[in-house]
């Protein structure tokens, strides 16, 4: 049968499974939506969301913006997985700050809806360092789970160097990817990785590229053996073995 | 219109009819001119469109030029020189322009004639487009896309308003493609531009003429059409192994290397056309080794650098080579005159295609071809006979016609645009004059021309972002020059996987293959590429870098295509030829004893059944069909059956499909083979995996670049361009969701109709032998349905099969961890 075309008659089932894992001291539970729950603060943290990426480029391509329609589904569904009472949005919200500022009547609803029981916390980023005045919720450029720090990306000082942060940190930014080398065929897919101080979530937004993990700008950030979980489909595959990795 | 005759020059021989430089050329080559290039040349004196359908080899490309070469010989004594296009030569393939002005040189060099011939085509230097554009040559010999990005320069109705004659060539290989429709457009801009050209179109013989001369101009009945009455007479011989051996299953035909290379040695030149770029490498390799003789024996297939293909022909050409492997890159015309043999290794799975390649061999009139078929496995040997029985009966495949597609559509009216300005309604009278286009609904174009300018998405803010908007004097301009440029960046309809250069550290490129295949290589693992063997160095860039290498298992590339299913007309012919006992007699030995034995143990089979076999085989319950119908409507007969059978909890666990039959495997025995194969399966079930299936997102992926909503990608561009990198399967899952009559969704649909014209073929054979279905249980496995069981391993895995594997890495990984704690 190896190697032949084969048909898969396990049971398929649509709910997200999830990966219960420790960080700094604190359990997280990952979904390979690309979204994290700290079940203690009754938290959810996504990055990197993208939203009207379509539109902020459809002077130049024709692309559908229903991606920003397909991505709040997806938030959606993420926040009524648990019960949400914060929701951290973990910077990029937004492709650019002007496509925010004309955010689209139903999509602006929508918003308001989600953050009515729930409190927004819009983290904000390079693509949108300012936010409009009427996203519900409040902005800032960090925040903070127990001791772990969340912020967009890398924060630098006035001298360019990096700020080594004095508790855990998790950061968006850099759409980690990873491409595996299986049996028969090679994946790749947006994936969790983290040590025991930094935490790179993936990207949440649906028509957001990745970066490989393999790359020096992702993989210098790790000082330790960093634990990877692979998104694919309704479940995270924790990747222990880096042998499998591509470039 | 008519090229201008004065009775001074018009000095002609009484008796050819030709001017008397063409009568004493004719008569130095030791040539006549025959009946149809003289009729050739009245009808377009006349100023009437022509096509001219006649077998390779009957000077069929010179034939469509004499009539410009002889205007425009006597034109040059009368008026003074200002360089206009005279004659403009479209071929689908960019070797044969390059070959066609080969060919017509000699006869302008030889009767001094002054006149400028130049091709342009994707290989043409920036240097010489530009001279081109500003300096025309007389001829121009071009493919579909060059002439499109010309049709879109602003001074195209000037430039090719004194066009005098119009020669598409192989018109039958772009019936029915998206290739057509895209020239099929282009011709009704030519025909604006200059309304009194004349029409040329050439093609090798097909069922039925008048198909080519719809295709050709929407007034079929002004089209002359000349078909020369020339029998060529073709020999058919099928290759007897010797040994007694033929295989069962596989397509390399190594079993008869050695008297294939003794086919060679036999003849001054041979051609060995394959059916896959891997086996042409493969046999490449093994004639090679057998090479005692040092014979010169060339490679030819379309992933092999244009310099290195182009060093193939010349050398062919010149006469050095005694044997070339190609792929179906030699198929279309380049005249090499002195071939005497073509060997077909594997079926050629059409009449049509056999006849072309045969073509090939003698390649002058009242010479006879001869072709020598060596059939890989056993099916094959029978398919073969089959191919040797239509082409005695003259029975040709037939070309299927669809409606114009809808992306090539809106990627000619951004070309309008691009060339300037048009007026809607004008435009869209001029498509309906494309005859695939001829039943285009007004309200169908409008949505086309909203989605190149704004997308046609139900969504309010995008109304801002037009790229063709209308003026206030009513006509459609461009807003936005970046449009412009990634229109010419586009153009074509020829949709290719990402594919990388292969190259030596320092030295030249030796062609291309396919990214997916690099994905797999690890540094020093070997391959097969353009006749070597290569161990893998690194990629950089976007170029492979090789070495090479004396490795001693090599892989072979894959590349995606290639397999072509078996027609409709040759299956028949196949099954005619299986149940009559009488023919097998003639049949080489091993493969009487093989069907002797299907015949004894289980039934052979024929024309009024469809036969069905199950049996046990170890843990596995098998069952076979045995259809004909061709490998694509097996693979969905398979899928369908597959689904229907996991509903009745049969557990199945694979399946297998080749042109002949397919075989599907479960854990439980099926009760009721016979109830599988109603034709209702292709209501229920089929709806419900197209919806999800890969072949609607491989078609939307296609339209999607060809309308312009993603861009193609471009080996070696991708660093250079602002590239909007986007999955188009995200694209078309959320479309779906979110706009279900989106034109582009409408387009995909249309095109999956085309590609689905196998689950016609599906749909006939359940249809006629609704039934009428033997099913044979078998103690074990039949003789027919050894190759199938033997295909089972060389299938990819589906994508389904990814978590599975996902899975066991999990557990191998746990498995280890389990080892050192």
């Amino acid at each position: 049968m190896n190697n032949s075309t084969t048909i898969l008659s396990r049971y398929k089932s649509q709910k997200y499974e999830k990966a219960e894992i420790a960080f700094c001291g604190n359990i997280f539970w990952l979904y390979s939506d690309g979204s994290c729950f700290h079940n203690q603060s009754k938290t959810l943290v996504v990055a990197d969301l993208h939203l009207e990426k379509a539109f902020a480029q459809s002077n130049a391509t024709l692309l559908p913006g229903y991606d920003t329609d397909e991505t709040l589904n997806l938030l959606e569904t993420a926040l009524n997985r648990n019960e949400v009472k914060n929701c951290i949005l973990l910077g990029d919200s937004f492709h650019n700050t002007s496509s925010a500022q004309l955010l689209a009547r139903p999509y602006k609803e929508k918003l308001l809806q989600l953050s009515k029981v729930r409190h927004f916390k819009w983290v904000l980023g390079n693509h949108d360092p300012l936010l409009p005045d009427f996203l519900p919720g409040e902005q800032c450029q960090s925040t903070y789970i127990d001791s772990i720090e969340l912020r967009h990306k890398l924060e630098q000082n006035e001298n360019e160097r990096l700020v080594i942060p004095t508790g855990g940190q998790i950061i968006g930014h850099f759409h980690p990817k990873a491409k595996l080398r299986l049996r028969a065929s090679n994946t790749s897919g947006k994936c969790f990785i983290f040590d025991k101080r930094r935490m790179i979530m993936p990207a949440f937004g649906v028509s957001t590229g990745g970066l490989n993990i393999t790359s020096r700008a992702i993989s210098d950030l790790f000082r330790t053996k960093p634990d990877i979980y692979f998104c694919h489909k309704t479940r995270l595959y924790h990747i222990r073995n880096i042998s499998i990795l591509r470039e | 219109m008519m090229v201008e005759m004065t009775e001074t020059e018009n000095h002609t021989n009484e008796e050819s009819n030709l001017p008397i430089l063409f009568h004493n050329w004719f008569l130095s080559k030791g040539w006549q001119i025959y009946d149809h290039q003289q009729t050739l040349i009245s009808h377009f004196n006349r100023g009437n469109s022509c096509l001219l359908i006649a077998p390779t080899g009957s000077g069929k490309t010179l034939c469509g030029f004499l009539p410009s070469l002889i205007a425009l010989s006597k034109k040059r004594l009368k008026t003074r020189y200002k360089p206009k296009l005279h004659t403009l030569y479209i071929s689908p393939l960019k070797a044969l322009t390059v070959d066609v002005q080969r060919n017509l040189q000699l006869p302008i060099e030889q009767m001094g004639l002054p006149i400028k011939c130049e091709t342009r085509t994707g290989d043409t230097n920036q240097l010489k487009r530009n001279r081109q554009k500003a300096l025309p040559p007389d001829i121009l010999l071009t493919t579909p896309e060059s002439a499109e990005l010309m049709l879109a320069w602003p001074n195209a109705s000037s430039y090719f308003s004194n066009l005098s004659s119009i020669i598409i060539d192989e018109i039958h290989t772009v019936i029915g493609n998206k290739r057509g429709d895209l020239l099929s457009l282009s011709i009704t801009s030519l025909r604006k531009y200059a309304p009194n050209a004349s029409f040329i179109g050439l093609s090798a013989t097909v069922a039925d003429s008048l198909q080519l001369a719809r295709w050709l101009t929407p007034a079929p009945e002004d089209v002359a059409i000349v078909s020369p009455k020339i029998t060529k007479k073709i020999e058919i011989e099928i290759y007897h192994p010797k040994t007694n051996e033929i295989p069962y299953a596989g397509h390399s035909a190594n079993y008869a290397v050695a008297d294939i290379y003794k086919m060679i040695q036999a003849h001054k030149k041979s051609l060995i056309f394959v059916n896959t770029r891997a086996q042409a490498e493969l046999l490449f390799q093994s004639l090679w080794k057998k090479n005692t003789d040092n014979l010169h024996i060339g490679l030819h297939h379309g992933s092999l650098d244009a310099t290195q293909r182009r060093k193939v022909e010349k050398a062919m050409s010149e006469g050095s080579l005694n044997a070339v492997v190609a792929t179906s890159s030699l198929d279309l015309g380049i005249d090499w005159a002195d071939i005497d043999v073509v060997i077909q290794v594997g079926a050629a799975k059409g009449t049509s295609r056999l006849i072309q390649r045969v073509g090939r061999a003698g390649h002058r009139l009242g010479q006879p071809s001869k072709a020598i078929i060596v059939p890989a496995n056993r099916f094959e040997v029978i398919e073969a006979v089959a191919a040797q029985e239509n082409v005695r009966k003259g029975k040709l495949d037939q070309l299927i016609e669809y409606p114009g597609s809808l992306d090539v559509l809106a990627q000619y009216i951004v070309g309008r645009a691009v060339a300037g300005s048009f007026d809607a309604e004008a435009l869209y009278q001029q498509i309906l004059t494309a005859p695939p286009y001829r039943c285009l609904e007004k309200d169908t174009f409008f949505k086309v021309l909203e989605f190149v300018s704004t997308g046609g998405y139900a969504l309010e803010h995008y109304e801002q972002f037009r790229r063709i908007v209308k003026g206030i004097d009513g006509l459609y301009r461009l807003t936005n020059q970046r449009v412009a440029t990634r229109w010419r960046m586009n153009v074509g309809v020829i949709v290719e996987t990402t594919t990388l250069k292969v190259k030596f550290a320092r030295g030249p490129a030796l062609g291309e293959i396919e990214e997916y295949f690099v994905q797999s290589l690890r540094e020093g693992d070997s391959f097969i590429f353009a006749g070597r063997i290569l161990a893998f160095v690194k990629i950089n860039k976007m170029d492979v870098i090789v070495e090479p290498t004396i490795a001693k298992e090599p892989k072979v590339p894959a590349y995606a295509g290639g397999r072509l299913p078996l027609t409709s007309d040759m299956s028949e012919t196949v099954r005619q030829i299986l149940k009559s006992t009488e023919v097998h007699k003639s049949l080489p030995a091993p493969v009487q004893e093989w069907l002797k034995f299907q015949q004894r143990y289980s039934k052979l089979p024929d024309t009024d059944t469809l036969l069905i076999e199950t049996f046990r085989r170890g843990e596995r319950y098998y069952l076979v069909a045995y259809g004909f119908e061709g490998r694509n409507a097996h693979q969905t007969l398979g899928m369908l059956l597959t689904r229907r059978m996991e509903r009745q909890h049969l557990k199945p666990i694979g399946f297998v499909a080749t042109d002949y039959a397919i075989a599907i495997w479960s854990l439980e025995k099926v009760r009721d083979p016979i109830g599988l194969f109603t034709t209702d399966i292709l209501g229920d079930e089929l709806e419900e995996w197209m919806a999800e299936s890969t072949m609607l997102k491989r078609s939307f992926r296609q339209v999607a670049t060809i309308s312009g909503l993603i861009d193609k990608k471009i080996p070696g561009k991708e660093k250079t361009r602002k590239q909007v990198t986007i999955n188009s399967d995200l694209i078309y899952d959320v479309l779906r969701k979110y706009q279900p009559d989106h034109i582009l969704l409408e387009a995909t649909r249309q095109d999956s109709a085309r590609g689905l014209t196998d689950i016609r073929r599906l749909s006939d054979l359940l249809n006629r032998f609704e039934n009428k279905i033997t099913h044979i249980n078998l103690p074990q496995i039949s003789a027919l349905a050894i190759p199938l069981l033997l295909e089972v391993g060389r299938e990819s895995v589906m994508s389904t099969a990814l978590e599975t594997m996902l899975e066991e890495l999990e557990v191998e990984l746990t498995k280890e961890i389990g080892k050192t704690e």
